[in-house]
């Protein structure tokens, strides 16, 4: 304190004679004192461990705990009255990287997915478009689907991806125009043209893909008109996910701390999420 | 950029994340005043006709209603089916002649009940909502509620 308490001499003058008057105290703000790198590094370091301590507490000593049960009731009391479709539940984590790890990336496979995933799949030979359609592809053929789509008998609204094989990807130049757009277009450099569809289709058709950004990770796990079970169902196949996709034995894996579950205009709260 | 939402239903909340999300889920679950139980066995779906767009004059009433009242009578009857109907509106004749009313749709249709909401505050809507049903008020004690640190031992 004393330090910033320095004698000042002000000059107050408007052009006649200067009148120096006496300051008890600097004018000078005390963000303009020189930095000490060393209470600075320590301060942050210390502030770095309480996050870390307050994020490794159990979820439900948290004043805004509460179970899943619990928490769909208040979040459905919130959303009374809007669409469905405009209700959507989602869960933020907070994540504390430690140094020189990766991100957490990864795919959820939800038991009930919050979108409908349709696939398209493109292909000369008829075993594929037959196993194809066996998986559930929405829409699956060779050239006949090609010129369907050309004269706009298939609704492309609905679906999520298309896949083709070598062979019919000269042929699909000609609808690029209608599916390049909507993003429909497969591409060996997405990855949506190979051989093995059906291991594609496995793949990609009902998963989520998720990405930490920064020190969160925050995906939809489902709507207000979900039941209580399938909700659960799908936080559960979530948080098998997240903490199944840190690849095992590191020795540096990252914190996951505390979960909030939360929806479209509801409020937030906190909930036990681990395994 | 203006202080606090401009939405009428996150207004005078406390500013520390905790504190407002306690107060959001208690203004949920009600007080005494404001949580009623329907009879289940009676009636099946509350249904609420609304202007789609500039709601003003006599469709204030029950849009605050709506984002007030209902979110605690929902609470408090998880299993009654809620559904508002938004209504869109073209000219001044349309938005003139738009209904603003609740339709209770009972588990027998000779209990239907129409009640008029327009002109209304939304607390007398609540009031004639209940008398009309016969709904029982919550009990204190039923009611959850959640402390605020402060009352129960502190968030290190």
């Amino acid at each position: 304190m004393l330090s910033n308490i320095s004698m000042n001499r002000v000059a107050v003058s408007s052009g006649s004679r200067f009148i120096s008057a006496i300051r008890l105290f600097s004018s000078t703000p005390i963000t303009y004192k020189p930095k000490n790198p060393q209470n600075d590094a320590k301060r942050k370091l210390r502030r770095e461990q309480a996050v870390k301590q307050r994020n490794k507490q159990a979820p439900e000593s948290h004043p805004l705990y509460l179970t899943v049960p619990q928490a769909m009731r208040y979040l459905r009391a919130a959303e009374v009255g809007q669409p469905a479709k405009k209700t959507t539940v989602s869960i933020l984590m907070t994540v504390l990287p430690e140094r020189g790890s990766k991100p957490l990336a990864g795919s959820v496979y939800f038991p009930k997915p919050i979108k409908e995933s349709h696939a398209m799949v493109f292909s000369l030979q008829e075993e594929v478009v037959a196993k194809a359609k066996e998986l559930g592809a929405t829409y699956a053929g060779g050239l006949e689907l090609i010129e369907q789509i050309k004269n706009g008998e298939v609704k492309l609204d609905i679906l999520t991806h298309a896949f083709a094989t070598p062979d019919i990807v000269k042929d699909l130049r000609v609808i690029a125009r209608q599916i390049g757009p909507k993003g429909l277009m497969p591409a060996a450099k997405k990855g949506t043209v190979s051989e093995d569809v059906e291991a594609l289709m496995k793949e990609s058709v009902g998963a989520f893909p998720f990405k930490q950004k920064e020190q969160h990770l925050s995906i939809p796990v489902g709507r207000c008109d979900f039941s209580d079970e399938e909700i659960l169902k799908n936080l559960k196949a979530a948080s098998e996910a997240i903490y199944g996709c840190q690849p095992p034995g590191t020795r540096k894996p990252n914190l996951i701390g505390q979960t909030c579950l939360s929806s479209t205009l509801g409020p937030s709260v906190v909930i036990n999420f681990k395994l | 950029m203006a202080k606090g939402s401009g939405c009428s239903m996150f207004k005078d909340l406390p500013s520390s994340r905790i504190l407002k999300q306690i107060t959001r889920l208690n203004n949920i679950a009600g007080t005494t005043e404001s949580a009623y139980k329907f009879d289940q066995s009676k009636y099946a779906k509350i249904e609420l006709f609304l202007q789609q767009r500039n709601i003003h004059g006599p469709a204030v009433g029950l849009k605050k209603f709506w984002r007030l009242n209902l979110p605690t009578l929902k609470f408090h009857n998880d299993d009654l089916q809620f559904v508002l109907t938004r209504i869109a509106t073209e000219s001044k004749a349309d938005v003139a002649a738009c209904p603003s009313k609740i339709i209770v749709h009972g588990v027998d249709p000779k209990d239907n009940l129409e009640i008029d909401c327009a002109g209304k505050h939304s607390s007398v809507i609540l009031q004639e909502l209940v008398k009309a049903t016969g709904a029982v008020g919550v009990p204190a004690d039923e009611i959850p509620r959640i402390k605020t640190p402060q009352e129960k031992e502190s968030w290190a």
